[in-house]
């Protein structure tokens, strides 16, 4: 008995023709009925990974600083040094870049699979 | 800048990128190994109420039309995909920027040593293995940094138990060696070579050879043993029509390699590496289950799953072939093999009777 997917083995034999990447960059897959919920996991998914890849970031940058302030022989209080933090214009725009890139990345899966 | 390795592993280009993907690491563990046993209860369940019994012979089709019919087989559907998706997107992403020196640094490595790397300028790819394997960009042969992108594409498919080829250390480590001299031995669908390289520490004073369809695999598995000053070679070929003589190996290894080729080319690799082994020679197998005849309907869907939705096109064929059959055919005995610490895998050791 074999369950192999016959369009599967028909396209193999038949030389498709193939784009590297194609699974990953076509148009995906859609499991729910409606294909917002996809695309609302696909979000969910993606900004989860993001949070976390940020603390991540968060924990690291904390402890290079800290460390390199106690090696300069200076307060190595993050926490305080960050609260007591006021941004400068160029800073504030760097941040409103990099959140609308933050924003298209998440929300990534709403352009490829169009409601 | 590329951020050198961590043991074995390469690490990515950032560390936002290594987060990243730490996440998706994670995330698998309760997507595989969390979510799908309530996926398993809850279908099988239905399907015994809607279709009236478990039988293996149930109409396909209808099983997994119960299964899709519930919320968590979608949901479990959607975030294993994604996963992947997620996992090889951003593995390809983050060496994509050093394409260029990392293939001058694999360049300049194939006339390193000590071992050597055997390309055929006119080996044709055969259609069958250029699938995009579990969603891996380009598959095994068709993107150039293919080898550097199984490797930490896979380091997140075993969930960081193989950071530093823990997996390739016991393959290397249980595989039969024949009665008699071991001073050849032949690992088939090597693809980097870590097992390959790990048979070489078990067997030092062997000849190892590393045979793979991918030319990308093969250069990054060369790269690695000369990163790593470890002595052994590496092929491009097919293992159902392997460049060897006949009797050549001691020894031969084989780990998942069967379940990712059409069932006719199984019986060509099986001929072919009883082929090359001297008589008494040993073919140690770690595999997918086959000849599954009796299988709940939860695992018929997700083997229907994983073949259309994790390009897994071989794998029921598989799954469902008399593998055992097909190696006594050729000419082998077969005997169970040593435990695995993987309890999935079949493990066999067939021998070219003396």
């Amino acid at each position: 008995m074999s369950e192999a997917d016959p369009d599967m083995m028909q396209a193999v034999e038949a030389g498709k023709e193939r784009v590297a990447g194609d699974e990953i960059d076509g148009v995906g897959k859609q499991y729910f009925d409606n294909v917002v919920i996809d695309n609302l996991m696909d979000a969910f998914l993606e900004l989860s990974a993001e949070v976390w890849t940020i603390k991540d970031r968060n924990i690291v940058l904390e402890t290079v600083l800290s460390d390199l302030l106690k090696a300069q022989g200076k307060d190595s209080d993050i926490n305080a040094l960050i609260e007591a933090y006021e941004p400068s214009d160029e800073i504030k725009a760097l941040r409103k870049g990099e959140r609308s890139k933050f924003i298209a990345s998440v929300f990534a899966s709403f352009s490829r699979r169009p409601v | 800048m590329l951020r050198g390795n961590d043991g074995l592993t390469p690490r990515t280009s950032t560390l936002a990128d290594e987060s990243y993907l730490d996440f998706v690491e994670s995330f698998r563990m309760i997507a595989g190994y969390g979510v799908y046993p309530k996926v398993a209860a809850v279908g099988d369940k239905l399907v015994e109420e809607q279709l009236g019994s478990l039988d293996p012979d149930l109409d396909l089709g209808a099983v997994n039309d119960v299964f899709n019919s519930t919320a968590i087989a979608k949901t479990w559907q959607r975030v294993m995909r994604t996963h992947q998706e997620m996992n090889w997107r951003r593995v390809r992403d983050s060496f994509a920027p050093f394409e260029a020196q990392i293939l001058q640094e694999m360049e300049d490595a194939k006339t390193a040593g000590p071992g050597k790397i055997v390309i055929d300028p006119d080996f044709v790819t055969p259609d069958y293995a250029r699938e995009e394997i579990h969603l891996m960009p380009g598959g095994y042969t068709d993107h150039p940094l293919a080898g550097l992108i199984y490797h930490y594409g896979t380091k997140v498919f075993y969930t960081g138990m193989n950071d530093q080829d823990e997996v390739h250390v016991e393959l290397a480590q249980t595989m039969t060696p024949p009665e008699g001299k071991c001073e050849k031995i032949l690992d088939i669908g090597c693809s980097i070579g870590q097992a390959t390289m790990q048979l070489k520490d078990r067997f030092p004073d062997a000849e190892i050879w590393g045979l793979e369809v991918g030319e990308p695999m093969v250069k990054y598995a060369h790269y690695l043993a000369t990163q790593r000053n470890i002595d052994v070679n590496f092929i491009q070929a097919l293992a159902e029509d392997m460049p060897f003589e006949d009797g050549e190996f001691d020894a031969v290894l084989a780990y998942i390699i069967f379940h990712e080729v059409p069932v006719p080319v199984i019986s060509g690799i099986v001929e072919d590496v009883f082929r090359v082994l001297r008589p008494g020679g040993t073919f140690s197998v770690f595999e997918f289950p086959s000849a599954s005849q009796n299988l709940p309907p939860s695992q018929r869907f997700m083997i229907d799953y994983d073949s259309k939705n994790n390009c897994e096109p071989y794998s029921p064929g598989f799954v469902y072939a008399d593998f055992h059959k097909i190696l006594k055919d050729a000419g082998f005995t077969i005997e169970k093999g040593p435990t695995n610490s993987n309890p999935f895998l079949q493990t066999l050791v067939c021998t070219k009777p003396a």
